[in-house]
């Protein structure tokens, strides 16, 4: 089936055929030249012949009336064990270097989601070894994580940590997606999973920054189909990370606007809703296997009710809100106790003793936080005795919830710490039960379990 | 916006906050002309009294409340507060005083009588042996009858030497920005003897010296704890005004400062609002 451009703007290209059409998301090939070529992936049919496709590459060197092939199906992605330790773009071709990849499998980007009775999963916690998650919303295994936060508090680092925390100790596969991120970013990852030896059981997908829309929309599912293989084809528990899933939204915005519909709220594509469906839907645990997902979420201007976060919320079974005011005061994760929430956090999942010290540990925070005004107006000596130790507790568990990462081992110097569940309960059920009252608040900071702050506070 | 609803609820309790520190304010600021009416009169009574009282132990047979030895370890302190909060640091440094002060007694060896509500939910707090079994309020108008009703029986159980010593512990009234919690023994006496001899005499007694100093003594323990409640009183008002102006001043600054966020806000959603109108153009 062939066909020839009629149009090109921007990524938008105008493709005519003669007779039969090729169907929506299927992929077209254009040849530019012996080496090179151009795919672009249809998006809506214009009458007339005329189909427009959105490009999934830079669009320069073409030129109307160019010949484009249509390759009869969605673009398909090498799978299996070939792609791990290596990086792919979105069209599943190695960036690294190193070489072709000779899958004996490719699986097309397009697909439904599992069926209804190929749903699995029963519910059991991740460990992640980061106090404040673990203590207040606790991941659950085969579930979706969202991580929330405007710019710069910390979500890549806390994704780099997660990686390094859990697909080091989990010892399954790992799929990790970058999405409209630095470029930079990227790099580092590969690098540091190459030194920390998980790259050989780490697959990684770029479609960066640097990308036109139309790749930077895609190569989600290309991620997202890689994990999906070693979840149903190889019958294996998957962690997926996917950073940013808001850049999804806006590169589906970016090309809503050229594909000509009318923005909806915010200038958001109308079809917001359903494109976030139809990717997060797939990511889910079937009888097979699970894929555990991790999604940062960029939050513009620290607005959680922008429609693009929102919408990414109702898809998650944890939250974990990364809040600036944290970053201020110096509390790395910068993790929102009060606003990060989990399905998990019941007491018949996670128990009686950790549901309760969580929900302690919120009450008090909460508390300290009513108090605040009050103590910024009258000063702390209004208070009573009993908000006077909320306090002092309060800002004790404030700075224990901060804690020494691995990966920013090489700014702090201090060793990274990984706490088992039962430290970190142990740890918050000593201060709420106030034994650690006479210990100074800078001992909690940046420690891992509660011995490490005992040690801290004889050495300050 | 979510924020802006916070916001606005922020906005108000804070305005109410203010109001009320600032009506606690003029009200300190009103009153304290009186308190200051009553201490200054106070000053001039003692001065003249002190004078009547050394005059009169002067005497060389004289020794019933000035005797140091032999008496008993059991202390009795009047501790005077006030009944409300909002004073700032007044009661904080009040108690945290006392307790430094009686740190080293034994406690059983300690009684107290709490004047002000304050004062009697610490004592209640601290676990102290307190005589008074209900509230002694310690209201802005000074009542003298609770003077009476105790004092007799103190001096009567100072004389028995079941008490070692009587004093007052309350904060004292320096200048208008300071104050210190002080202890005042009342009893033993440590009135200074004075030596120089005056070319007259100015007093006249009807009977003898000694018979005076009995009857001044219930005189002089009353007027003592009155000038204490007074003292207190005005460190009370000099300390609420301070504070009532500083929260003032920090609420003022707070509801500038979420005002400005909340019109940010408010004003965000209104373009937000006509973008949404002005794009469905399309």
């Amino acid at each position: 089936m062939k066909g020839k451009i009629v149009a090109i703007v921007g990524p938008v290209v105008d493709v005519s055929f003669f007779d039969e059409l090729p169907n929506i998301n299927d992929a077209l090939v254009v040849k530019i030249n012996e080496e090179e070529t151009r795919t672009l992936e249809v998006a809506s049919h214009l009458g007339n012949h005329i189909v427009r496709t959105i490009s999934l590459e830079a669009t320069d060197g073409l030129a109307r009336g160019m010949e484009v092939t249509a390759t009869l199906g969605p673009i398909k992605v090498p799978v299996g064990d070939k792609v791990l330790g290596r990086m792919l773009n979105v069209l599943g071709e190695p960036i690294d270097g190193a070489g072709d990849i000779d899958a004996k499998r490719h699986m097309p980007i397009h697909k439904l989601p599992p069926e209804f009775h190929e749903l699995g999963g029963e519910t059991e916690i991740l460990e992640t070894g980061i106090k404040v998650i673990d203590l207040i919303a606790p991941y659950i295994k085969g579930g979706k994580i969202g991580l929330f936060g405007g710019a710069g508090v910390g979500k890549t680092v806390l994704i780099q940590e997660m990686i390094h925390n859990v697909a080091t100790n989990h010892g399954g596969i790992s799929v990790f997606t970058g999405v409209g991120e630095r470029v930079r970013e990227g790099h580092e990852l590969y690098h540091e999973m190459k030194d920390s030896g998980v790259l050989d059981k780490t697959a990684l997908v770029f479609g960066q920054m640097n990308e036109p829309p139309g790749a930077r929309l895609r190569v989600a599912l290309t991620g997202l189909t890689l994990a999906e293989y070693f979840r149903d084809g190889e019958k294996q528990n998957v962690l997926l990370f996917i950073d940013n899933i808001y850049r999804y939204i806006q590169a589906g915005s970016e090309i809503s606007a050229l594909l000509g519909r009318m923005p909806s709220a915010v200038g958001y594509q109308p079809t917001l809703a359903t494109e976030m469906g139809k990717l997060q839907e797939r990511i889910t645990s079937t009888r097979y296997g699970s894929i555990t997902s991790i999604q940062a979420v960029y939050v513009p201007a620290d607005d959680y009710t922008d429609p693009a976060p929102a919408t990414v919320f109702s898809h998650l079974d944890a939250t974990t809100a990364l809040s600036r005011k944290l970053t201020e005061d110096g509390i790395y994760p910068a993790i929102d106790p009060l606003q990060s929430t989990s399905r998990a956090l019941s007491p018949g999942i996670v128990g009686q003793e950790h549901y309760d010290t969580a929900r302690e540990v919120q009450r008090m925070l909460q508390r300290y936080h009513e108090l605040l005004d009050i103590i910024a107006i009258l000063g702390m000596d209004e208070l009573s005795d009993d908000d006077k130790l909320v306090v002092h507790r309060a800002r004790r568990i404030q700075n224990f919830l901060s804690q020494n990462m691995h990966v920013a081992e090489r700014f702090t110097g201090q060793k990274g710490s990984f706490v088992p569940i039962h430290e970190t309960i142990r740890g918050f059920k000593e201060i709420l039960e106030g034994k650690h009252d006479d210990l100074p608040e800078e001992a909690f900071l940046l420690v891992g379990t509660i011995d490490d702050a005992i040690k801290k506070a004889k050495s300050l | 916006m979510a924020t802006l609803q916070s916001l606005k609820s922020r906005i108000e309790s804070i305005t109410k906050t203010a109001s009320i520190t600032k009506a606690m304010y003029q009200i300190a600021s009103s009153k304290l002309v009186t308190a200051q009416n009553a201490y200054e009169k106070y000053y001039e009574f003692k001065d003249a009294f002190d004078d009547i009282l050394s005059d009169v132990l002067n005497v060389e047979e004289n020794n019933l409340f000035l005797e140091m030895t032999n008496r008993s370890e059991h202390k009795l302190f009047i501790l005077i507060s006030g009944d409300r909060g909002l004073v700032g640091g007044y009661h904080v440094q009040l108690f945290k005083n006392f307790l430094e002060h009686i740190q080293k007694l034994n406690k059983e060896h300690v009684h107290v009588i709490t004047i002000g509500r304050r004062a009697y939910a610490f004592a209640d707090k601290q676990k102290l042996n307190r005589l008074n079994k209900e509230i002694i309020f310690n209201h802005d108008d000074i009542d003298e009858s609770i003077l009476i009703d105790y004092m007799e029986n103190i001096v009567k159980l100072y004389v028995d030497n079941f008490y070692g010593e009587i004093s007052v512990f309350s904060n004292k009234f320096i200048n208008s920005m300071t104050y210190i919690a002080e202890n005042e023994v009342l009893l033993p006496l440590k009135l200074k003897p004075v030596n120089e001899k005056k070319p007259y005499d100015p007093y006249h007694y009807e009977g003898s010296k000694m018979d005076t100093v009995k009857d001044l003594i219930m005189l002089y323990v009353q007027s003592r704890l009155y000038g204490a409640i007074v003292d207190a009183k005005l460190s009370e008002y000099t300390s609420r005004i301070m504070a009532m102006k500083n929260a003032t001043d920090n609420a003022t600054e707070a509801l500038e400062k979420l005002n400005l966020k909340y019109h940010q806000a408010r004003q965000q959603k209104i373009t937000n609002e006509l973008l949404d109108i002005s794009n469905s153009k399309l």
